[in-house]
């Protein structure tokens, strides 16, 4: 692995909001739409934890999710459109390829023609990606980023296929970094030799002829995300914590993309990490929010320590691509409120 | 726990889960191919299974998933003499 780390000093989290799909469904209920018995479905929710989760109904978009965390976080901080200085949007599912869906949603919320505006297209890794571009753009002089991170994943999945659409939950998030002293370090990988791990065929320019018959809906090759996942997560939270001289002792809490229950429990273990230091039920009651996952896990479960005082976190991103990432960050008493239902 | 009790405990854990996955399966051979006969979700639950019994015998957390589980020449699964082997290593028994 590379050994170049990006550190930053001046940049921070002052609130992230989290806006989930406003349609609960519960798994156990909807087994037979996947073709499944209540056998199977049991031991689905036993290994992967299946519980129920949170889809959007209709019409409704990641920007859509993303517009109202950020109507919510600006109104939290007593920030306005004007003070944000970027916009940066991160998402499998944008509005549209073309144009960026960061540059509606500054018009929608009546930002200056003087923010900069841009799309991301990373998924699990993305909140990781996205949190170290908006520092970036800080540490360089803007003053306030706000971050939209989600995704519309029950849209991008055959709603036939058992072993991926019912672990999909949909949700936006909205994130703002400002300036403040604190000191945070990320770590970055990729690898595009797994490029067809987890991918939507069919969906750009280019069209694999394997692929020629096959739907523009997500496939996932789980064995390979599988070792993928073990093999480098557990690297990557050493390396990240050993880049920031910290022991994982010295670590509030662990905020992992929230893929499936066995495989958080199994870093966990693997780790030898205080269990409640890693929470790992967003995916039981959410579903698997994608980009949205960890500061959905935040706003989910941990919101109440967040805004009561100083935590040190370590986030780790790991999905599609293949794209990995971690941060070590110090937050204090940011504006964390509990997860919102779209429309409640 | 001797190597023929582990032994006996680990084809129980695979007939069972056999079982739960309605695959009709009655004994399994040393060189069945676990990845043949099982999808990508009885594996995890194998493993799953297998680790929370070993750890209630034996009184430690054994991890039996690594990066390897599903690499059509390195898994452990590969045959049902390789993972019993795998999990003789682990556990510290004697493989003779």
């Amino acid at each position: 692995m590379s050994d170049k780390v990006l550190r930053f000093s001046r940049a921070i989290v002052s609130g992230i909001v989290t806006v989930a799909g406003d349609k609960k469904v519960t798994f156990l209920d909807s087994h037979a739409e996947f073709g499944i018995t209540e056998v199977a479905a049991k031991r689905l929710q036993k290994t992967v934890g299946l519980g129920t989760r949170y889809i959007v109904s209709g019409d409704m978009t990641t920007a859509d999710l993303c517009y109202d965390a950020a109507i919510k976080l600006m109104n939290g901080l007593g920030v306005s459109a004007s003070e944000i200085d970027a916009l940066i949007f991160v998402s499998q599912t944008p509005d549209f390829s073309s144009p960026a869906t960061a540059i509606s949603i500054q018009h929608k919320l009546g930002m200056s023609k003087a923010t900069a505006c841009f799309d991301i297209r990373l998924g699990c890794s993305g909140f990781v990606y996205g949190l170290s571009a908006a520092f970036a753009y800080v540490e360089a002089g803007y003053d306030n980023i706000l971050l939209c991170v989600g995704d519309v994943a029950s849209k991008i999945v055959d709603k036939n296929d058992h072993t991926i659409a019912p672990l999909m939950g949909d949700a936006g998030s909205a994130i703002m970094v400002t300036a403040g002293k604190s000191q945070s370090n990320f770590c970055l990988y990729s690898d595009g030799s797994g490029y067809d791990s987890l991918i939507i065929p069919n969906s750009g320019i280019r069209n694999e002829s394997r692929y020629s018959n096959a739907p523009a809906k997500l496939k996932m090759n789980g064995a390979e995300v599988f070792n993928f996942t073990l093999k480098n997560v557990p690297q990557l939270v050493y390396k990240t914590l050993s880049e920031s001289g910290l022991s994982k002792e010295e670590i509030d809490y662990f905020v992992l993309h929230q893929p499936n229950r066995y495989i958080l429990e199994n870093i966990i273990l693997k780790l030898q990490i205080d269990e409640k230091k890693v929470p790992h039920q967003t995916q039981s009651i959410y579903g698997n929010q994608n980009s949205a996952s960890i500061p959905g896990t935040i706003n989910g479960f941990l919101g109440d320590s967040y805004q009561s005082g100083e935590i040190t976190t370590f986030f780790g991103g790991f999905g599609i691509g293949l794209s990995w990432g971690g941060a070590v960050i110090r937050t204090n008493k940011i504006f964390a409120p509990k997860t919102f239902i779209y429309g409640e | 726990m001797d190597r023929h009790e582990l032994k006996a405990m680990v084809v129980r854990i695979v007939l069972a889960e056999a079982n739960e996955a309605e695959l009709h399966i009655n004994e399994i051979a040393e060189n069945d191919n676990l990845l043949e006969i099982f999808d990508s979700m009885s594996i995890v639950t194998l493993i799953m299974e297998t680790e929370s019994e070993v750890s209630r015998v034996f009184g430690k957390y054994i991890p039996l998933a690594n990066e390897h589980t599903f690499d059509r020449e390195k898994s452990p699964f590969v045959s049902m003499a390789n993972w019993l082997k795998f999990i003789y290593e682990n556990v510290g028994i004697n493989n003779e």
